[in-house]
């Protein structure tokens, strides 16, 4: 049976501070998918993600456990990749290495080309619709996750995804990702 | 299109549309060539972003974090504020203040050095074993282009010896020298801002420099008995003020090397 993160939390507060990796395995993903969506550099990602888990082992102490963990690991990681971002260089296409290697050229150039349209798009974004977006597609957060990590209701998330979505579809569109290519 | 019908089809495909919205969509669908188009569309949209969601985490992000817990003396994180508790701040102004012209907003700089006495606490510590290759040896360059001024220097007293650490600066580079002699085993953690990347040389000397680990915003030390290093930081260029947190945990002094805000000249 999988543990919960507080029961994690307080294992690492106990002393087993190697447990803390379990949590670093559950939500690495998210967060480095967060920081990439937002900061749109593969390098600048993964130091953010890094940074971000070692503030929080920092300051686990101040977790407080009525909270899901998640959403207070997520803020640590968005306020890394906003600080980042303010401090990156201009932005560079994201990164294909992750690319399925079992793919082939003509497919894996296809791949590459929605994938940095959807990049370019996103970036385009004010970040209020970028995150929305992020948290949704690329964290799998329901509507209800969001509103509650964002603090806004849960009307506010929809109605800030129908709207990024409509935006993106429109840059998407002038990058020759058309409705009919989809 | 009517937005309500549109912002029902994006719930549908979310999974998160009510009865009547699941409804209304269906309708809309079994007799609307121009809805099922715009459907079409918007399907398209999401699949094109499930598509190409979830780039694997890096494969290096788990272990460096992990060795930099490891390397934790106490363990586990601090359980108080920063700067608080047993904690022994001998931290004060740099002896000179130097008028800092950088061209651009406040900087700070926040070095902090925190030493940890005994073997108890202290990770295995191989004493004897010669740092990497390209740290043995290094004496300090003789920067003949670069004018460094003293900013303080803190001598801290442990049982068995002292720790000496003076900080010169210039108008881009930190260089923080610590010199430890003890009889005792000791380490020390120096700790950084880890987002500015700013460490940019390690200079230890000797032949037997001890063991040195880095980590993101921060380097420890196993010294030997009597051992010197150097480590330069750049901070030209940085915009904005930035400070310290440190992770060392059961450390039995800390002491803060230098502040450096260049809007207040000090």
């Amino acid at each position: 049976m999988t543990e919960s993160d507080e029961a994690i939390v307080r294992q690492v507060l106990d002393g087993h501070a190697a447990t803390f990796e379990v949590l670093v395995e559950r939500y690495q993903t998210v967060l480095f998918n967060l920081a990439l969506r937002i900061l749109g550099d593969h390098d600048d990602a993964r130091d953010a993600v890094q940074t971000a888990f070692m503030k929080a082992y920092q300051k686990l102490d101040t977790f407080d456990s009525e909270h899901r963990f998640f959403s207070w690991l997520y803020r640590i990681g968005m306020n890394e990749s906003l600080n980042a971002s303010k401090k990156r260089r201009p932005m560079e296409e994201v990164d294909i290495r992750m690319t399925d290697p079992a793919m082939g050229p003509a497919e894996l150039l296809v791949v590459k080309g929605l994938k940095d349209a959807v990049q370019s798009a996103l970036m385009q974004l004010t970040l209020e619709y970028r995150q929305i977006v992020v948290l949704r597609h690329f964290a799998d957060l329901s509507h209800r996750d969001i509103a509650e990590l964002l603090g806004i209701p849960e009307m506010t998330v929809k109605s800030r995804l129908f709207t990024a979505r409509r935006l993106l579809e429109q840059c998407l569109a002038r990058k020759g990702v058309t409705r009919a290519d989809g | 299109m009517d937005e309500q019908l549109e912002a029902a089809m994006n719930e549908v495909l979310d999974g998160t549309a009510s009865e009547e919205q699941s409804h209304r969509v269906q309708m809309a669908l079994a007799g609307d060539t121009g809805a099922r188009q715009r459907f079409e569309e918007i399907k398209q949209l999401h699949d094109l972003l499930n598509r190409t969601h979830r780039f694997p985490a890096p494969t290096d992000i788990r272990p460096a974090i992990l060795r930099t817990i490891e390397a934790r003396p106490g363990g586990r994180p601090r359980t108080r504020p920063f700067g608080s508790g047993p904690w022994i701040s001998i931290s004060r102004r740099p002896a000179v203040g130097m008028a800092w012209s950088f061209a651009t907003g406040a900087l700070a700089v926040l070095v902090g050095l925190a030493l940890v006495r005994g073997s108890t606490t202290a990770p295995e510590r191989p004493t004897n074993q010669p740092g990497p290759s390209h740290f043995a040896g290094t004496m300090v360059r003789n920067d003949g282009e670069i004018s460094f001024r003293p900013l303080s220097e803190e001598r801290l007293d442990i049982p068995g010896g002292a720790v000496v650490a003076r900080v010169l600066g210039s108008e881009r580079v930190l260089r923080v020298e610590i010199s430890v002699s003890t009889v005792t085993e000791s380490s020390l953690s120096l700790t950084y801002p880890a987002s500015e990347r700013a460490l940019t040389r390690i200079i230890p000397e000797g032949s037997t420099p001890g063991r040195i680990d880095m980590a993101v915003g921060r380097v420890d030390w196993y010294p030997p008995q009597a051992g010197r290093i150097t480590l330069e930081f750049n901070v030209g260029g940085l915009e904005e003020p930035f400070g310290l947190e440190t992770l060392v945990e059961g450390a039995t002094r800390r002491v803060t090397l230098a502040t450096w805000n260049a809007a207040k000249g000090r």
